[in-house]
């Protein structure tokens, strides 16, 4: 263990990881905040009108998102999260071999009593912990927005209770034209704790991220080639996922996109339905009988394919030749 | 011998980079590598380093191959590339405060004391730094690592004339301090003054090795005739080639001590008579220029 190598590598890292932890728990804190201030029924409403449209798309029932586990867990899918990061992930990624070679500053490092497996290990923890940061800070922005607001809701509509017999008899007819909204803490809706196989599949998708751009660093000289690549891909496989969900014809292009693995909302929704089955492994039935692996076997797709680009990556740089800096 | 390599060789595809180099560096000499750019010098010390995966042949620094044992060989040695690119967010006091917690026994405190005697302000940030003040901020942390071998790659390329002469003499006191210095440079004049043997590469290869000790002693004595040259006495046989007869003009060359001939050119029908020392510069432009040297 080297102290001043790992000083480096954090110092290096450290704003960048500050600047998104910040975001990405705002971001989710503002969340919550907006599905508090949208009533379930006008929700419902909104979704109900789109739903033929969106149901191929969506890998939970319509009954989960009208959960309020199931509107915060879309949360996680939001472009805006995944962005952040795929900008962590490709961001470090990108600088263990190409970025540092680019700079001219991986020599001096690798004159000093280092191995490469050691520069590239060093790296890998702090782009890990970086993923762990980012994935608890949205975490705790959702926690903390769930401890924070209030749901809206509508009033239920005035009723009686039939003496003697324990049930009521709505009277919709004597409702107010313009009730006002009841507030329920949002605590008693979802647990934090729901949201954490969610959590788990970001944390696993960043690592794959992080693990493929490295390994992309570790072929080349120049850390924008890198990030070109690493982003191409990564439209690529967006692009890939959407249509094979979309194109039934083209099915089969989902499952040659790595973000196909990536179901937040998924595992949010086995983990209501079944707790048992978070942790089960192979497939599980969704939604009109459509068989979908489970939350575990999807982390455990992304973290295998980040543990083998991670392999090639330190294969690779540790028998490449390295360029004098240009 | 402290650093060895034998038929070490490094090829691109077709281009051969370097071409079976074989010499030795013996512990607490300083050797210089000389050569025109493209030569093969800065890729033979990225061999001696490890950085590049030899084609064929080995380098070894102290009996460690330098490729599949670098970090051992890296606990004893302290290099500075040509281009020295350090961390630009950090002072440059920050910068030798890392280079000496990245190895044993580094000394920050000396690191300072180098930085000092470069004239070099620690406390700006590496990315406001001019290349000449992040090459004397190299240079600090390289010498004040307390290793037995220093690579430099061309130390003085980006310092002004003064600063050149001071890395000379820190070169000279860490040769005093029992290091090995393996240098490569352009400026002829600092190789010569500081080492004790270079090599000339050429296209790859080395094309000659030079004690700087033998050359020193050499001279070239230039002279108008002005009468017919006699045969040289017997007793300096060996010790002198005449080389140049035409158009009235003289060149002696002394492969040895020039005190034995004075007695003898006092006698001989000269004019304008100049003697200088052979030189690097000669030796260079004979492997490089295709000149007229001496042998």
């Amino acid at each position: 263990m080297n102290t001043a190598l790992w000083k480096k590598t954090f110092g290096e890292a450290k704003w960048l990881l500050f600047t998104l932890a910040l975001g990405i728990f705002l971001f989710a804190f503002l969340r919550i905040w907006l599905v508090s201030q949208v009533e379930m029924s006008r929700f419902a409403e909104i979704i109900g009108q789109l739903w033929s449209d969106l149901e191929k798309f969506s890998l939970v029932p319509f009954s989960h998102l009208l959960t309020y586990p199931g509107r915060i867990a879309v949360f996680y899918n939001e472009p805006m999260v995944v962005l952040m990061i795929s900008i962590w992930a490709i961001g470090r990624g990108s600088d263990v071999v190409s970025g540092e070679i680019g700079r001219g500053t991986m020599e001096m490092v690798l004159s000093q009593p280092v191995s490469r497996l050691q520069v590239m290990f060093t790296q890998a923890v702090v782009g890990v912990v970086g993923i762990a940061v980012l994935c608890t800070a949205a975490w705790m922005g959702t926690a903390a927005g769930i401890g924070t607001f209030k749901a809206r809701e509508a009033p239920p509509p005035p009723a009686i209770r039939v003496p003697g017999f324990g049930f009521e008899i709505p009277l919709p007819f004597l409702a107010p034209a313009d009730p006002e909204p009841i507030r329920t803490p949002l605590s008693e809706k979802v647990s934090p704790s729901a949201l954490t196989p969610a959590t788990l599949n970001l944390a696993a998708l960043g690592f794959f991220l992080l693990a493929m751009t490295t390994m992309l660093s570790s072929f080349d000289r120049y850390r924008w080639r890198t990030i070109g690549i690493a982003v191409t891909i990564w439209v690529i496989m967006s692009i890939a996922k959407v249509v094979g969900m979309a194109v039934e014809s083209a099915w089969w292009l989902q499952y040659l996109s790595f973000f196909t693995p990536y179901s937040p909302e998924w595992a949010v929704y086995v983990g209501v339905r079944n707790p048992e089955d978070i942790w089960a492994l192979g497939w599980l039935t969704g939604t009109g009988d459509r068989q979908f692996l489970s939350p575990l076997s999807n982390i455990l797709i992304l973290l295998g394919l980040g543990t083998a680009c991670y392999t090639i990556a330190a294969t690779v740089f540790c028998r490449r030749d390295l360029p004098a800096p240009l | 011998m402290l650093v060895e390599t034998k038929g070490l060789t490094k090829r691109y595809g077709d281009f051969l980079a370097l071409n079976d180099v074989s010499f030795g560096v013996e512990k607490g000499e300083i050797f210089g590598l000389l050569g025109p750019n493209g030569a093969g010098k800065t890729t033979l010390l990225r061999c001696l380093l490890g950085f590049l995966h030899p084609s064929a042949g080995t380098a070894t620094v102290a009996g460690l191959d330098c490729y599949r044992e670098s970090v051992s060989v890296h606990r004893m040695l302290a290099y500075l590339p040509g281009d020295a690119r350090l961390f630009r967010r950090l002072s440059g006091k920050a910068t030798l405060k890392f280079f000496a917690q990245m190895r044993k026994g580094g000394d920050f405190a000396r690191a300072m004391d180098y930085a000092d005697r470069l004239e070099l302000d620690t406390r700006r940030r590496v990315a406001l730094m001019s290349t000449g003040m992040r090459q004397k901020l190299a240079l600090a942390a390289t010498l004040s690592a307390d290793v037995p071998l220093m690579i430099l790659d061309e130390p003085t390329s980006n310092l002004d004339p003064t600063m050149r002469s001071t890395v000379g003499k820190l070169v000279m006191e860490a040769r005093k301090l029992g290091r090995t210095v393996l240098f490569s440079s352009h400026v002829m004049s600092e190789v010569e003054d500081v080492c004790d043997r270079v090599v000339i590469m050429r296209r790859g290869q080395v094309v000659h090795t030079q004690v700087m000790h033998d050359l020193r002693r050499r001279h070239l004595i230039h002279a108008e005739l002005k009468g017919p040259l006699p045969e040289a006495p017997e007793e300096l046989n060996g010790q002198l080639e005449i080389r140049n007869t035409s158009a009235g003009h003289v060149t002696i060359e002394t492969p040895g001590e020039l005190a034995p001939l004075l007695g003898w050119l006092a006698t001989l029908p000269l004019a304008e008579v100049r003697v200088e020392p052979v030189g690097l510069q000669a030796l260079y432009d004979f492997y490089h220029h295709d000149t007229a040297t001496p042998t």
